[in-house]
């Protein structure tokens, strides 16, 4: 069944993922073994620590190695802070899941409500002015966003804190930041959908039997339009639990995407490695969710087969 | 209308690099406000804003040319190798596709700058690198809609070689997908730098760089914030143009299909 290849080639792009994460490290300048074992190593320790960290067997070994304690759920270890690699992503990940989040909801809330406010007001100045907004948030870059941001309300008007992890006041300003596109992109999703819904016979048909033009809206139209947002959301969420790097480095917010860019720093490459598998793992998983739902949600897909 | 818009995005630096990027007053440690002298102000090393975003300006465009050119080719390669023959080539690219798409972008940035090493080469190349997955991806789609056209079937049978039939044919008609997605493939990779010199992973030190003189203004804040204000706006303005280029042709793409 259709579930199940999904599945199937999932697993297969996991296992892809781990190969080309593999390769990357071994492509790496520095020498682990020297990292680990620090600049004033003499060889006979850092032949040592080589042999330790199974760095001297064939790279073949060092692969099947890898994916094994992989599959275990053993990320290694940092080279910096020897902390268990799994420990220090795990301690991470509820921070960006929770703005994840966050995030996502008021992009949903923002979006769908713009989307069909301007559905219902089609071709007129507001659709336009709303149209050509959408196309220039959409090209802001979400650092600025958020530096605008705390600059406004954080430092001038003193409404909100200036960073830092916390509950809603602290969240609000970054999720914010990483919503106000996603809103647009959903706005303009729902907007031509809707508008797609609205044109079609059984509408015509409701409003005829003299459904209050409300209901209309409301029950059936948006039903419709809903479908491609939840895929979107799906492959957004996915998305964000990787990418909001430069909104927690903005606002300090300890989540995954400032530990990736500490490990760049410091070349921790276990880290590095960790979190570009984890998102990796996230995204496939996620997409792979959204396609199986899809063909529960939107019965043409599943006779089209 | 929006060509404009690119035209003055593009011609900019070569119109006015008003002063040198080294340090031209002497407001060092205390950055001048907009004034008559330094349209834009100065920052903490007493260097004029207004070139730095110029000359800023040259060295994105010249990151953005370059990465896109190497996304499209890559992308494009990939996705009519792909499309068009099929079968087990077509399935093998498209899961290498779909590994390199599981990876958000900016984080496949961050994990290669750190094997590479940051410097304007390797900006280059690691932006290339990162999006050419989705180009693939659609341009992969166009071919599949196209193989079945009879033009298609023609110069098989006529017995043109697979490269040829590619080519000559297949590629003049991907052509106007090919051109939009340059033109939005452009905008990400303006914000792509930016993003990456905002972290400090961009192009070394002294060269201007827009989204490192953005993280530069955040220690500034209180006393210089129009630091602040003008690198980001030039990043808008860059991305805005390209974006609109880009959504402009596809309109225009689709009113002709009709």
């Amino acid at each position: 069944m259709i579930a199940l290849q999904r599945i199937g080639w999932g697993t297969i792009i996991l296992f892809g993922v781990s190969v080309l994460t593999f390769l990357l490290a071994f492509v790496v300048p520095s020498d682990p073994a020297q990292t680990v074992a620090g600049p004033k190593a003499d060889r006979e320790t850092l032949e040592l620590v080589r042999r330790e960290m199974g760095l001297d067997a064939p790279m073949p070994i060092q692969f099947a190695r890898y994916v094994g304690r992989l599959v275990r759920g053993d990320l290694g270890r940092s080279y910096v802070t020897r902390q268990n690699v799994r420990d220090a992503i795990l301690e991470r990940v509820p921070a960006t899941l929770y703005l994840a989040l966050v995030s996502l909801t008021l992009a949903v809330a923002v979006g769908i409500t713009i989307g069909v406010a301007t559905a219902v007001r089609e071709g007129t100045s507001i659709d336009l002015g709303v149209l050509v907004a959408s196309l220039v948030v959409l090209s802001l870059p979400v650092f600025w966003v958020g530096i605008l941001l705390l600059d406004a309300f954080a430092f001038r008007l003193r409404w909100l804190p200036l960073g830092g992890y916390g509950g809603a006041r602290f969240v609000i300003l970054p999720a914010c930041a990483l919503a106000l596109g996603n809103a647009m992109y959903y706005g303009r999703v729902v907007h031509t959908n809707m508008r797609d819904v609205l044109g079609q016979d059984y509408i015509r048909s409701a409003r005829a039997k003299g459904v209050a033009p409300w209901r209309v809206c409301a029950t059936h139209a948006l039903r419709n339009a809903l479908i491609p947002i939840t895929t979107l959301v799906g492959l957004d969420f996915a998305g964000l639990m990787g990418g909001v790097v430069l909104t927690e480095t903005v606002f300090n917010w300890p989540g995954l995407g400032r530990l990736a860019v500490e490990a760049v720093f410091n070349l921790d490459i276990p880290v590095i490695m960790g979190t570009v598998q984890l998102s990796a793992l996230i995204v496939v998983v996620v997409n792979t969710l959204v396609d199986v739902l899809y063909l529960a949600i939107d019965p043409r897909i599943r006779y089209a087969r | 209308m929006v060509l404009s818009v690119v035209i003055i995005a593009l011609l900019a630096p070569w119109l006015a690099p008003y002063d040198p990027l080294r340090a031209v007053a002497d407001s060092f440690g205390e950055p001048f406000a907009p004034q008559h002298r330094y349209l834009l102000g100065t920052d903490e090393l007493g260097r004029d804003v207004l070139s730095r975003l110029l000359f800023g300006a040259r060295i994105s465009l010249l990151v953005a040319a370059a990465a896109t050119a190497m996304t499209m080719l890559i992308g494009t390669g990939v996705g009519l190798a792909a499309g068009f023959f099929g079968g087990w080539i077509d399935a093998l690219l498209m899961r290498a596709t779909d590994v390199v798409l599981a990876l958000p972008d900016l984080l496949l940035a961050l994990a290669l700058v750190a094997l590479i090493g940051p410097g304007l080469t390797s900006i280059l190349v690691v932006i290339g690198l990162v999006r050419w997955a989705g180009v693939a991806r659609t341009v992969r789609g166009e071919v599949l809609t196209l193989r079945e056209r009879d033009f298609m079937l023609a110069a098989t049978a006529l017995g043109a070689s697979p490269a040829r039939v590619m080519i000559r044919h297949l590629l003049p008609n991907t052509l106007p997908t090919i051109i939009v997605m340059t033109a939005l493939a452009t905008s990400g990779a303006i914000v792509l730098d930016a993003g990456l010199s905002y972290l400090g992973l961009g192009v070394p030190v002294p060269t201007p760089s827009w989204g490192r003189m953005l993280s530069d203004s955040q220690t500034f804040y209180r006393s210089a914030p129009w630091l602040m204000v003008f690198p980001g706006i030039a990043i808008v303005y860059a991305v805005i143009a390209f974006n609109f280029l880009g959504h402009g042709l596809l309109a225009l793409l689709r009113s002709r299909e009709e």
